[in-house]
C-alpha cells in the first residue's frame, strides 16, 4: 500500500464539478507532479489530500489511515498552497516560531536550519511585510519544511521565485525525497518538473488524464 | 484528554501572540472610552450637587448607563432620541465586537494542519474569551484608578445621587440600595456570548456579515426594551439593579419592568453554549477553499 493513496475523489463547488473520479498515488521517497491548465483540479486536489476539503465521494489514505475517518489532517504534512499564511507583523524567525509553538516537536535551531535551506537569513529582524513576493514564498517554504513532515504538499511552488531560487528548490525537493518524504508538487514550469519528479499525473477538467513515468536526476 | 487540553492551550497562545497588536488596541480602546464616560461622570455630579466620592458601583453603573426605556405606548424611542443615541455605551459594547472580527483565525491553512478542527476551533473561542474578559477588565481598572484617585469606596453599592447624574428615569426607578455587581457580570458575560455568536455566525456567513449582524443587534437595543435586544442586558438604566421589577402604569400606557441581569447571565451561558457546539460542527465539516470561491 501507497503512502498516499486518492481514490476516485470527486468534488463540486456549487454547480462546478471541480473533481471527477481523481485516483494517484505517491509512495515514500517518491516525488508525484500534477500538471495542468488553470482551473484543471491541481490545486483542489492538493487541498483535498491535506484534509482543508473534503470529497464528496471517495477518499484519502495516508500514512494507513483514512482522512475525515481516522483523523481530520495527515498526521505528518508540510503544506505550501497558493499565498503562504504569513503574520506581517513578524520577522520570518517570528513567524516560524509561532506556528512551531503550536505542536513543539522542532527546536531552535531546527528552525534556524529551516530559513538558512530556503536562502532566508534567520537573524533577519525586517518584518515579513517588507518583504518581495519571492522572499514570502521562501517563507512559506520553510514552513511546510521546518518540522520535517513525511508528506510534503507544494503548490506552484516556483512562483515568485528567481532562478537561483528555483535551483536551490529542486536541491531541496532532491534533499526532501532522499530524507524519504513523500511529495506532491504541482507547476505550469514543465522543465521544472521534469527535474524533480518521479511520475507525473496530467489533469484536465478535475480528472486525471494520464501517467507519465520519468528518469529523474538524482545527483544532488 | 490531557493531549487535547494541551493542544487547546497552545492554539489559545498562538492566536494571543499573533494577535497581540489587537489585544493592545482593545485595551487602549477600553480605557479610552472608560476615560471619557468618567469624565462625563465628573461633571454630572458637579451639575446635580453630589457630595462625596464616587464608588466603584457609581463608574461602573455610569459607563453601563445606556438609555431610559422608550415612552410607554409606542415602545419605541422617539425621533428625538433616535438621533441621539447613547454613542458612549455603544463605542463600549461595539469594540469587543471589533476585535472579534480582527482577531488572527483558524483559516490559516498551516496553523489548521496542526490541530484537528475542532481543538482550533475551541482554541479560538478561549483565546477571544481571554482578550474580552482582558479588554473589561481594563474598563474597570480605569474605574477603580479614578475611583482610588478621588478616596472613594471600592463598593459595588452606587451612591444615592448616581441615579439623578445618570439621568435614568423616576418612573421606574427602584428605591435601592442600587448594587451594580450582578448588572456588570452580566454585561460581561453578554459580550463574551455575543462575541462567540459573531464568531460561529462567521464561519457560516463570512465576518463582516457577522460583524454586521451582531452590531446591529447591539447598537438597536436602545431603541425598544426587549429581552430578544440582548444589549438591553449591558444597560443599567434597563436593568433591575436601578428599576424596578414590575410595569409602572404610566400616562399613554405601562412602563415595563426592569431586566434581570441574573437572566441576561443565564441567557448569555445558553448563547455561549450554543454559539460553541454550533461554531465546532461548522467548523468539523468545513472547506478550506483559499482563493476558490462558490
Amino acid at each position: 500500500m501507497s503512502y498516499l493513496e486518492v481514490r476516485d475523489v470527486c468534488k463540486a463547488i456549487g454547480p462546478d464539478r471541480v473533481l471527477d473520479g481523481v485516483r494517484f498515488s505517491v509512495e515514500r521517497g517518491e516525488v508525484v507532479g500534477l500538471e495542468g491548465k488553470n482551473g484543471s483540479g491541481k490545486t483542489m486536489a492538493m487541498r483535498v489530500v491535506c484534509g482543508l476539503v473534503r470529497p464528496d465521494s471517495g477518499e484519502v489514505a495516508v500514512a494507513g489511515g483514512v482522512l475525515w475517518r481516522d483523523f481530520s489532517f495527515p498526521p505528518s504534512v508540510g503544506l505550501l498552497i497558493e499565498a503562504p499564511a504569513l503574520l506581517g507583523g513578524y520577522s520570518a524567525m517570528g513567524n516560524l516560531r509561532l506556528l512551531a509553538s503550536v505542536k513543539r516537536v522542532v527546536g531552535e535551531e531546527d528552525l534556524r536550519r529551516a530559513l538558512e535551506r530556503v536562502g532566508l537569513d534567520p537573524d533577519e529582524r525586517k518584518h515579513v511585510r517588507k518583504y518581495s513576493l519571492g522572499m514570502k514564498q521562501r517563507l512559506g517554504l520553510a514552513m511546510a519544511l521546518m518540522e520535517s513532515p513525511d508528506l510534503l504538499v507544494l503548490d506552484e511552488p516556483t512562483n515568485a521565485l528567481d532562478e537561483a531560487g528555483q535551483e536551490e528548490l529542486v536541491r531541496i525537493v532532491r534533499e526532501e525525497r532522499a530524507r524519504g518524504a513523500a511529495i506532491v508538487l504541482s507547476s505550469h514550469d514543465a522543465e521544472f518538473l521534469s527535474l524533480v519528479c518521479d511520475r507525473i499525473y496530467h489533469m484536465s477538467a478535475g480528472s486525471v488524464t494520464g501517467e507519465e513515468v520519468l528518469h529523474v536526476q538524482s545527483e544532488l | 484528554m490531557m493531549e487535547a487540553l494541551g493542544s487547546i492551550a497552545r492554539r489559545t497562545a498562538w492566536t494571543l501572540r499573533a494577535g497581540l497588536g489587537i489585544v493592545v488596541l482593545a485595551a487602549l480602546s477600553a480605557a479610552a472610552i472608560a476615560t471619557i464616560q468618567l469624565l462625563s461622570l465628573a461633571a454630572a455630579m458637579g451639575s446635580v450637587g453630589a457630595e462625596g466620592s464616587p464608588t466603584l458601583g457609581d463608574t461602573l453603573a455610569f459607563v453601563l448607563k445606556g438609555a431610559n426605556q422608550p415612552e410607554p405606548g409606542s415602545g419605541r424611542v422617539s425621533v428625538a432620541s433616535t438621533l441621539l443615541p447613547p454613542f458612549g455605551w455603544i463605542a463600549l459594547v461595539l469594540v469587543p465586537n471589533v476585535v472579534v472580527a480582527l482577531l488572527p483565525e483558524e483559516r490559516i491553512n498551516e496553523l489548521t494542519l496542526r490541530s484537528s478542527r475542532v481543538v482550533s476551533w475551541i482554541g479560538s473561542c478561549a483565546a477571544l474569551l481571554v482578550v474580552l474578559v482582558l479588554y473589561w477588565m481594563a474598563i474597570i481598572l480605569v474605574c477603580a484608578v479614578y475611583v482610588a484617585s478621588r478616596g472613594g469606596s471600592m463598593t459595588f453599592l452606587a451612591s444615592s445621587w448616581l441615579p439623578d447624574a445618570a439621568g435614568l428615569a423616576r418612573e421606574t426607578l427602584s428605591s435601592g440600595p442600587h448594587r451594580v455587581g450582578a448588572l456588570f457580570v452580566g454585561a460581561v458575560c453578554m459580550s463574551c456570548a455575543l462575541g462567540l455568536a459573531q464568531k460561529a455566525l462567521s464561519g457560516l456567513v463570512g465576518k463582516l456579515p457577522a460583524f454586521g449582524v451582531v452590531a446591529a443587534l447591539l447598537s438597536g437595543s436602545f431603541l425598544a426594551l426587549s429581552p430578544a435586544l440582548l444589549g438591553n442586558f449591558m444597560m443599567a438604566a434597563r436593568s433591575t439593579a436601578f428599576m424596578v421589577s414590575h410595569s409602572v402604569p404610566a400616562f399613554g400606557g405601562t412602563l415595563r419592568a426592569g431586566l434581570d441581569p441574573g437572566q441576561g447571565i443565564l441567557v448569555a451561558a445558553l448563547l455561549a453554549l450554543v454559539s460553541v457546539i454550533a461554531g465546532a460542527a461548522v467548523s468539523a465539516r468545513r472547506d478550506y477553499l483559499g482563493s476558490v470561491r462558490k
